[in-house]
């Protein structure tokens, strides 16, 4: 009632005034400043003149031909809106000092800070365009645009009716923004809310509520990624792995060969890898597997750090059928107490702990590994530094069941599954490596990967802003950063030629579980093996 | 709170209540058609549905011979364990349903088939955290799977029993991402319609089978999706259904497989209810 | 030299009458045990197989032989005399000559010091005469044992020697095998030892890797492997090897079996390895050995080639008794000179013995070395008897039992001396570095509760499975015949397993404690049937209650031999008699309670049952391998 009015008559002088304000903006005033500042915003023709005028319709693609284009046109939900978007336009970029500068300048250039509901609702929705989603110093800086002490109730009557409503609603989106984008409160949160609204307003109740369901459910996750993620290609794989393998005796093993470095510029050598996992109890059980039967490469299955795909593959083997595993227990196997005991009496009902289901028949998984843009050839290669371990597969047929689908789209996407082939020593892979790699360029992604820090395209500038793409779209210039489905993960690592890494044909270098080698993260070998190479030196019998 | 009459398609009016939240920061407001309970899109044919409620009738009568549920009583008393779920055959998919944010205008996409083996439930798609332009929604990104409320005779709601036990045991492989199961429980009120009992699933991802025990004294109540503050222990006696929802914010591909869920007495697990509450502030 | 004579006087031919058997109970006394005239003496044929069932075993029925163990096993008068005209000579060498201190220091036993326990005879106590040893029963062997362990290093040396390196020859060895190596193994020329385990098998006969294959010549066994802590290792010169042969089996099929081998150093390709440096016993030789291509030759096989693992086990089984009377006579040492110290020693004006703690420390070591004693004892008379019985699961226990009592009662007894006690001044410390090996080797104790468990359940689960399987079909009958059983014997508690009473056969001071016995063995008995038929043949991954079953078996044995001394002891009148009595009683009523606590553990739904928690601990620490908990200064927010 009162409040509405309040903002409405002050906020279209107040806000050319502070559009005026910010440094870097251009001279040319949005075309919100069309409407004169005497008329009342919130009558039904004006509205919809400004929606006219202002706003686009959207997901038209030929109004968003590049960025600048729309910023310029004013597209925006507010006056502030384009006031972050100009702050951020500037020589500086979009980073948290020009975010502070304009929140700082509100602040400033008005003690009654009117708008100030609208603003915050702006800045809320610029923030991940900045980038500062996870920033708290941030979302306090935004509090504190409140007026201090204003808000509080100060008789029963205004503590019955929800006191200033508008305020505590949108210190309220403030707090989810924070909520959803996993942010702890702190003291320093609760001071500067209980100073604008007093100790018992909703906003207070949800920093309660949020202080404690967070601790509850901080450690509920049994297989914690960190957070960040490393950014060194191997650290990510061996996490990957380690967390899949479900076996603290597992190691991780690096394979690589010398001769397999691909010069990528004149004074630097990318050298590939293939980061593999196999345990004890794999090793001992593959030793057991029939020789005559055959094993498969099965891939690339996909597994999620968070918010970041890895693709793995399997080296598994056929269904063992179900009567096989049961072995009568010698009865001459321990020298001091019968392990079965000839009695005719089962197990009661209820001591019966186990579910009386049958196990899903699947073959025994022997090693796995994680190798960026594998085709058949890269996994060949793995399974000769498997042989190392375990010679018993220079004997056994190995059968590679590849699967084509994108590997950023659900598998529901495509309806068949790759097709098996089986390796034979002459015959050359289908996929041609060399292809795949054609569409990348290097540079661009090495950009991506090491600015942020987090493997996300920033292009998502939130829900204000009309996204050029739909989300099809968007998958697809995904792809386009990470050409052919490898992740950023692909294991390089940068070499001076002086100095080649590994002269013999295979050496290994085994990584334990936490050590964290330190190579460069460079990523941007197009691709890795080299098709010719890979024929001549396989040796896998069929 | 609005109270709304709604006609269905058909020549039925029923009575819809949707109670509208005063909250302005509601995350999504979805219409929905009220879908007629009484009668499907079908013709009706009287008979048919007489002679099948029948036989669910004679059915449920000789199962009270053998025992409480249609299981010997000594069976009852002293089982440790019971599979609720097993996914057999393509019947078993039936029990089930799949529901994706497409309600609400999102783009995420997700199915249900049986796996590889023929043994497993698998359940696949893909999220897009990209919400809604309609203005009011403001997250977006989940898919769901439920269970169908199993009906008796004559359209008797049925329910399962879940007293006895105390440990919920899920046998699944995801894919590294995490998911939340929920609990359906029977309601007096309408009021309480949309709360769910939820706890979290963190998958391991990876070819090898994981084992998911969760306490029933560990799901918080929600309702509507948002954690409400008056929590309380899950009444077992009359469960309607158990679902599980892929929401983790992060647009991509997933993969949820499950060979079965069940339900098992953990002797060593005592607590009643995990989450203490506290007396309002003076 | 003396002890020479003694033997030889002994093997006089007309003494057979170390068979005899008095019964005393002021009533009648009869005569359970005819002298007999054959002259077993010498020779004990020991069979492999059992005979009859004798005492444990039955207890798990909730049964009580009581024929078996009352009165309690004595010896003759002549024997007495014999034995204790053995045991002075032994006694005054180690008093005299042994510095313990010195072998532990050392870690060696001087060679002449080995030389003159051969001469004492003590290398072939159980050896029968005509093959050069003593021939001593198992009751004498026990008492010479209680000399011997003066010193634990020459002890294990010995027992290493005789209880298991030449048992085998002993047991299943031809006669020509015997005739060959006895005796000069009984004189201490040679020294045996037993070699079984290996660094990949302890207890698991199905790992062993050392292997023997036929040579072309079809005369020799070319023995390969590696051999690891093998007790007089380094200078032993006759081995009892245990390797893997391929054998045919019944299908004509060949397979791997294990077969038992005498092996000589002189053969070759024997080499062993830098003496282990231990923590205890450290004068006893433990190192490893190598077999690189030995030759032996067939002859050497003892048994049958495959037939190794049953001979193992047989070796195994016998030799644990003695261990009772070692740790009994330890005990005694330690009670005496720690009751000397506490005795002169004042603080605040008082004598450390007149405080409350350390009196029970006494009463503790005092109880203990009772109850020692008496089940050794039991079991070594038990094991005289003509038949050759099978007592394995007795011996077994008596091993639990005091390997565990005696660490208790060194660390007591160190403990009474305070920090004197630790220093190296003092032998507390030696000694409980000895006691440390106690129960782990010879069967760790673990490993020896599930073997008297699963006896004991096997030998009763035959005579009850029927029971139980009427109880789960839900006869009526049946049922309500149970439950009206259980609904008196909660009320009304009349156990009359006729150990007191008219016909008894206890001494009237001992009635209260042979009515708890009862009790205990009554409800133990239940117990078993109980757990039958929840877990039936499962329950041999049910360690936990296993376990309880085990404990509450050995403490039913104890009670027994506790009571069956003592009611002997007052009726005949030996001195101290009310000493006795009251350490049986005490420690009877003790032990009563303990059982009825392992006994409500056993329950399913009882509050004290913890076994689900605690495997549920185990589970979660041992899937991460550390400790789960955050420090306690850790913080979320």
């Amino acid at each position: 009632m009162g409040s509405f009015q309040w903002i409405s008559r002050s906020l279209i002088p107040r806000a050319s005034a502070f559009l005026a304000s910010v440094p870097s903006l251009s001279g040319s005033f949005p075309r919100l400043v069309h409407i004169t500042p005497t008329a009342n915003l919130w009558q039904k023709d004006d509205v919809k003149k400004a929606v006219a005028m202002t706003h686009k319709l959207p997901g038209k693609r030929e109004d968003a031909k590049s960025k600048e284009d729309s910023e310029d046109n004013g597209a925006a939900l507010s006056v502030y809106d384009m006031a972050f978007r100009r702050a951020g336009s500037g020589p500086r970029g979009r980073t948290k000092s020009t975010f502070s500068q304009v929140v700082d300048s509100f602040c400033e250039q008005d003690i009654r800070r009117h708008g100030h509901v609208e603003f915050i609702y702006a800045a809320l929705r610029c923030i991940p365009m900045f980038g500062l989603k996870r920033d708290l110093s941030v979302y306090h800086s935004l509090l504190k645009v409140f007026p201090k002490e204003v808000f509080v109730p100060v008789n029963f009557i205004q503590r019955m009716f929800n006191h200033y409503a508008r305020q505590q609603e949108c210190a309220l989106a403030v707090l989810e923004q924070m909520e959803h984008n996993g942010v702890w409160p702190t003291r320093e949160t609760k001071d500067i809310l209980v100073q604008v609204f007093g100790n018992k307003c909703h906003p207070i109740k949800k920093l309660h509520r949020i202080l404690y369901w967070f601790p509850k459910f901080r450690h509920a996750n049994p297989f914690p990624v960190p957070d960040p993620l490393p950014t060194d290609p191997l650290a990510v794989s061996s996490l990957a792995l380690n967390r899949i393998a479900n076996d603290l005796d597992a190691r991780v093993t690096i394979y690589q060969s010398g001769s397999d470095a691909i010069d990528v510029n004149e004074d630097k050598q990318v050298v590939p890898h293939i980061v593999g996992i196999q345990s004890p109890d794999q090793r001992e059980e593959l030793s057991r597997h029939d020789v005559n039967k055959p094993l498969y490469v099965d891939g690339p299955e996909r597994v999620w750090l968070r918010d970041t795909p890895i693709a793995y593959y399997i080296l598994r083997g056929d269904v063992i059928p179900a009567d096989r595993k049961n072995e009568h227990v010698d009865p001459e196997r321990s020298l001091y107490y019968p392990l079965e005991l000839d009695l005719d009496l089962e197990r009661d009902l209820g001591d019966d702990l186990s579910f009386h289901v049958e196990d899903v028949p699947e073959g025994p998984v022997f090693a796995m590994c994680v190798a960026g843009d594998a085709d058949q050839a890269t996994l060949a290669r793995w399974i000769t530094g498997l042989q190392e371990d375990n010679p018993v597969l220079t004997q056994m047929p190995i059968i590679f069941r590849m699967t084509e689908h994108d590997f950023l789209e659900s598998e529901q996407s495509d309806g068949e599954m790759g097709q098996e082939q089986q390796l034979a020593s002459d015959q050359e892979p289908e996929h041609d490596s060399k292809q795949r790699g054609s569409t990348y360029s290097g540079e661009a992604r090495a950009k991506t990967c090491s600015e942020s820090g987090e493997y996300q395209l920033d292009s998502q500038d939130g829900y204000a802003e009309f996204d050029k793409f739909s989300g099809r779209e968007w998958r697809r210039e995904r792809a386009k950063v990470w050409p052919n489905h490898t992740s950023p993960f692909m294991v390089t690592r940068v070499v001076p030629p002086e100095d080649p890494i590994c002269p013999t044909l295979l050496a290994r270098v085994a990584c334990s579980t936490s050590s964290n080698r330190d190579c460069s993260s460079s990523t941007s070998s197009p691709s890795l093996f080299d098709v010719q190479h890979q024929v001549e030196e396989l040796k896998i019998a069929l | 709170m609005l109270l709304r009459f709604v006609t269905c398609s058909c020549r039925h009016a029923c009575l819809g209540v949707s109670w509208m939240r005063s909250s302005p920061w509601r995350t999504a407001i979805h219409t929905q058609k009220v879908a007629c309970r009484t009668f499907s899109n079908r013709t009706f044919r009287p008979m048919k549905a007489l002679s099948a409620n029948m036989a669910l009738l004679k059915e449920e009568a000789m199962d009270k011979l053998l025992g409480p549920d249609g299981i010997p009583l000594d069976i009852y008393l002293l089982r440790q364990t019971n599979v609720i779920w097993k996914f057999d055959d393509e019947n078993s998919l039936k029990k089930w349903e799949v529901s994706t944010d497409k309600e609400i205008g999102g783009k995420s996409e997700a199915s249900i088939s049986l796996g590889k083996s023929g043994r497993t439930l698998l359940f696949q798609g893909s999220l897009n955290t990209e919400p809604a332009r309609d203005g009011k929604v403001r997250y977006s990104g989940y898919s769901t799977l439920r269970s169908k409320r199993v009906k008796g005779s004559f359209g008797k709601s049925k329910h399962y029993d879940w007293s006895p036990f105390n440990v919920l045991h899920l046998r699944v492989r995801g894919d590294g991402r995490p998911l939340m199961v929920f609990i359906i429980v029977e309601n007096f009120f309408s009021l309480h319609d949309d709360d769910l009992y939820n706890y979290f699933i963190y998958t391991r991802g990876g070819p090898y089978w994981q084992d998911v025990k969760i306490p029933f004294s560990k799901f918080f109540l929600s309702s509507r999706g948002r954690i409400q503050d008056a929590q309380s222990a899950m009444w077992l006696d009359k469960v309607n259904g158990l679902g599980i929802t892929m929401g983790d914010q992060v647009s991509g591909p997933f993969k949820f497989e499950i060979d079965f869920i069940g339900i098992a007495i953990d002797p060593a697990h005592s607590e009643h209810f995990a989450y203490e509450l506290y007396g309002k502030a003076k | 030299m003396l002890a020479r004579r003694a033997a030889s006087l002994l093997v006089g031919g007309t003494r057979s009458s170390r068979r005899s058997f008095w019964c005393v109970t002021g009533h009648v006394p009869c005569w359970l045990y005819p002298a007999t005239d054959h002259s077993l003496s010498c020779s004990r044929l020991l069979r492999t197989g059992s005979v009859s069932t004798i005492y444990a075993k039955d207890l798990f029925q909730g049964e009580l032989n009581k024929e078996e163990v009352f009165p309690f096993p004595e010896i003759s008068n002549d024997e007495l005399d014999e034995l204790n005209q053995l045991v002075a000579p032994v006694e005054k060498f180690f008093n005299e000559e042994v510095d313990s201190a010195n072998i532990d220091a050392e870690a060696k036993i001087p060679r002449e010091l080995l030389q003159r326990l051969g001469e004492l005879g003590l290398f072939g106590m159980q050896v029968p005469v005509e093959y050069g040893g003593l021939g001593l029963s198992n009751t004498m062997y026990a008492r010479l044992g209680e000399c011997i362990s003066m010193d634990a290093s020459i002890s294990v040396t010995l027992a290493a020697h005789q209880a298991i390196g030449l048992k085998g020859i002993l047991i299943a060895g031809t006669e020509e095998q015997k005739q060959k190596y006895l005796p000069k193994l009984s004189s201490g020329e040679q020294i045996a030892a037993f070699c079984l385990t290996e660094p990949g098998s302890g207890s698991d006969a199905a790992s062993i890797k050392t292997g023997a294959t036929l040579s072309e010549d079809g005369k020799n066994f070319l023995l390969n492997g590696t051999k690891v802590w093998i007790s007089n290792g380094g200078i032993a010169d006759v081995f009892t090897v245990f390797a893997r042969t391929t054998v045919p089996d019944a299908q004509g099929q060949s397979t791997d079996k294990i077969t038992a081998f005498i092996v000589e150093r002189a053969f070759g390709g024997i080499t062993s390895g830098k003496p282990e440096d231990k923590m205890g016993i450290r004068g006893s030789n433990t190192c490893e050995v190598n077999f690189e291509n030995t030759p032996v030759p067939v002859e050497n096989v003892i048994g049958n080639v495959g037939g190794g693992f049953k001979i193992a086990m047989n070796i195994l089984n016998t030799g644990r008794f003695s261990m009772g009377s070692l740790c009994a006579a330890m005990i005694r040492r330690l009670i005496a000179m720690s009751a000397e110290y506490a005795c002169t020693r004042k603080q605040f004006n008082k004598r450390l013995g007149d405080f409350g703690m350390i009196q029970e420390k006494f009463a503790v070591m005092a109880m203990q070395a009772y109850v020692m004693e008496s089940m050794a004892y039991l079991t070594a008379g038990m094991l005289d008897r003509p038949g050759m019985p099978d007592c394995s699961v007795e011996a077994a226990m008596v091993k639990v039992f005091s390997s565990e009592g005696a660490w208790v009662c060194v660390s007591e007894a160190l403990q009474v001396l305070g920090g004197l006690g630790f220093m190296k001044t003092y032998p507390y410390e030696r000694y409980l570095r000895d006691a440390r090996i106690l129960s782990i080797f010879e069967g760790t104790n673990e490993i020896l509760r599930m073997f008297i468990a699963l006896q004991g359940v096997q030998h009763s689960g035959k005579i009850m499975t029927n029971r139980v399987k009427e109880m789960k079909r839900g006869d009526v009958a049946l049922v309500f015949g149970t439950l009206f059983k259980k609904m008196k014997d909660s009320v009304v508690s009349t156990v009359d397993l006729g150990l007191t009473g008219k016909d008894g056969v206890t001494h009237p001071s001992l009635e209260n404690s042979a009515k708890k016995l009862e009790e205990n063995v009554y409800n133990f008995g239940n117990a078993v049937y109980i757990v039958l038929h929840r877990f039936g043949k499962t329950i041999v991954d049910e360690q936990l209650v296993l376990k309880r079953l085990a404990d509450v078996a050995t403490n039913c044995f104890a009670m027994t031999a506790v009571v069956s001394r003592a009611s002997r002891a007052i009726s005949i009148g030996l001195r101290n008699h009310d000493h006795e009595v009251l350490l049986a009683n005490t420690f009877c009523s003790q032990i009563y309670f303990k059982n009825n606590y392992l006994m409500s553990e056993l329950q399913k739904h009882a509050p004290e049952n913890m076994d689900a928690n605690i495997q549920k601990i185990a589970f979660d620490v041992l899937n991460q391998r550390q400790y789960l908990c955050s420090s306690p200064l850790e913080r979320t927010f």
